[in-house]
């Protein structure tokens, strides 16, 4: 890769943008962890990204879309990527286009319908994503406004990003989380748009292909829920 | 000349040129020479080739195994072909993707160093009884149906993606998926 720019760094990663193979791409190279034995911590390294590229490749194969994979390279501990161009991360998006705005509920509509249908493809094929949040999410922003009521539209402008978690042989109780952590981020990363988690909740449910599945998933999410209401007031 | 230069990964110091030959009326010929070693390089059916990207892809995989000395087959050549392939047979994706007799259109692949792929091309183009056709026009001479069929593509996941872009995608990940 030549002409690397470094874009972020995260928790776990640099991501670095630049020509390769003729593409603009993105390498999220995954750093040493020092605290860990050298050999454990390049084996986890290993089984980490090659576990983010399986979950790329099988979200694509349910119909969410994900960047392209040009290169998995445990050695560099690097995948290397599609550059999704013209898209912005979605809280960016909130941010600026919905929080303190009047007039957007056709928009925030819009979002609730994209992702829930999105949501509930992956877990009807019974992978998680395991952080769902705003910043995990990119929307791209390349076509005209006026299609914010077209279904099809609302599912293929958003992409999922940031498989680090995700899981392929999730249960019911996993799925219920998920959904959780997604409503946890939404409160306090957007907490003036509080319809967001609801319209999601709406559409995840309506687009949920196996009914009775869906019910199993609603049932623990409310019991998951409630645990963790009782854990906020005990601190 | 109609050939496509791309460079691959840095670490490799490695380009892969392309050629993109229809009408060929001596395949058997030239299946001898690759055979015998004669001719360097790789031929690949182009009706399984909708983007010359697919193949930059494979290569660029197949030219860090042979760096990293690590090749899977015997040759950087066999193994584009191998990459290219879902088979983990490598017999399996070497007739899958390597020409026959009958093919009529073929896709010339070499690995080289920087400027060293003059000697090669003018043996290929020595060799091969057939039109020379721009790169650009490669996806004219795919079976796309087939091409769905190779990669085991759905509906679904073309309403979100493109073609290319699920394929390399599956070829990345070749090593540690199933
Ligand atoms: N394929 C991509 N195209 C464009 N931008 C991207 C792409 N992937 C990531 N980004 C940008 O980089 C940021 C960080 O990426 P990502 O979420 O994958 O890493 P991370 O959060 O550091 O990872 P982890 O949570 O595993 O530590 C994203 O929020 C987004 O802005
Ligand atoms: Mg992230």
């Amino acid at each position: 890769m030549q002409d690397l720019e470094l874009i972020a760094q995260g928790a776990e990663a640099r991501l670095y943008k630049g020509l390769y193979l003729g593409r603009m791409s993105l390498v999220k190279e995954r750093f040493v962890k020092n605290y860990r034995h050298p050999e454990l911590d390049a084996r986890l390294t290993k089984d980490r990204i090659k576990a983010e590229a399986r979950a790329i490749i099988r979200a694509k194969s349910a119909g969410i879309a994900t960047p392209a994979l040009y290169l998995v390279d445990v050695e560099r501990r690097s995948i290397y990527m599609e550059y999704v161009e013209n898209a912005i991360v979605l809280k960016d998006f909130i941010d600026e286009n919905i929080s303190g705005k009047t007039d957007v509920d056709d928009l925030v509509e819009f979002i609730g319908r994209g992702l829930g249908a999105l949501i509930a493809k992956l877990h009807a094929k019974h992978m998680i994503h395991g952080d769902l949040t705003t910043s995990n999410i990119l929307f791209k922003n390349d076509s005209v406004e006026s299609s914010y009521n077209d279904q099809s539209e609302a599912e293929t402008r958003f992409v999922m990003i940031d498989f680090g978690l995700a899981r392929l042989d999730s249960t019911v109780e996993d799925k219920a989380v998920d959904l959780y952590v997604l409503e946890r981020s939404l409160l306090s990363a957007h907490s003036e748009v509080p319809t967001l988690f609801s319209r999601i909740f709406h559409h995840y449910q309506k687009h949920y292909q196996n009914k009775s599945q869906c019910e199993q998933v609603l049932a623990k999410y409310k019991q998951v829920q409630a645990r963790g209401r009782k854990r906020l007031m005990i601190g | 000349m109609d050939n496509y230069r791309v460079e691959l990964d840095r670490e490799t110091g490695l380009y892969c040129t392309m050629l993109l030959f229809t009408d060929i009326t001596n395949v058997p010929e030239i299946r001898e020479k690759i055979i015998t070693g004669e001719l360097r390089c790789c031929m690949v059916k182009a009706s399984l080739i909708i983007d010359a990207f697919q193949v930059v892809v494979a290569a660029n995989k197949a030219a860090l195994n042979a760096k990293q000395n690590r090749l899977i087959t015997k040759t950087i050549y066999t193994e584009i072909l191998f990459y290219l392939s879902t088979s983990k047979k490598i017999s399996r994706a070497l007739t899958e993707f390597g020409i026959n007799d009958s093919d009529k259109n073929i896709l010339v692949i070499l690995i080289h160093e920087i400027n060293e792929e003059e000697s090669t091309l003018k043996q290929v183009l020595g060799s091969i009884k057939g039109q020379t056709v721009p790169i650009s026009r490669i996806e004219e001479f795919a079976d796309v149906n087939l091409v769905k069929k190779t990669y085991k593509i759905s509906k679904d996941e073309l309403c979100i993606s493109s073609l290319v872009n699920v394929i390399v995608s599956r070829i990345s990940c070749k090593d540690f998926m199933l």
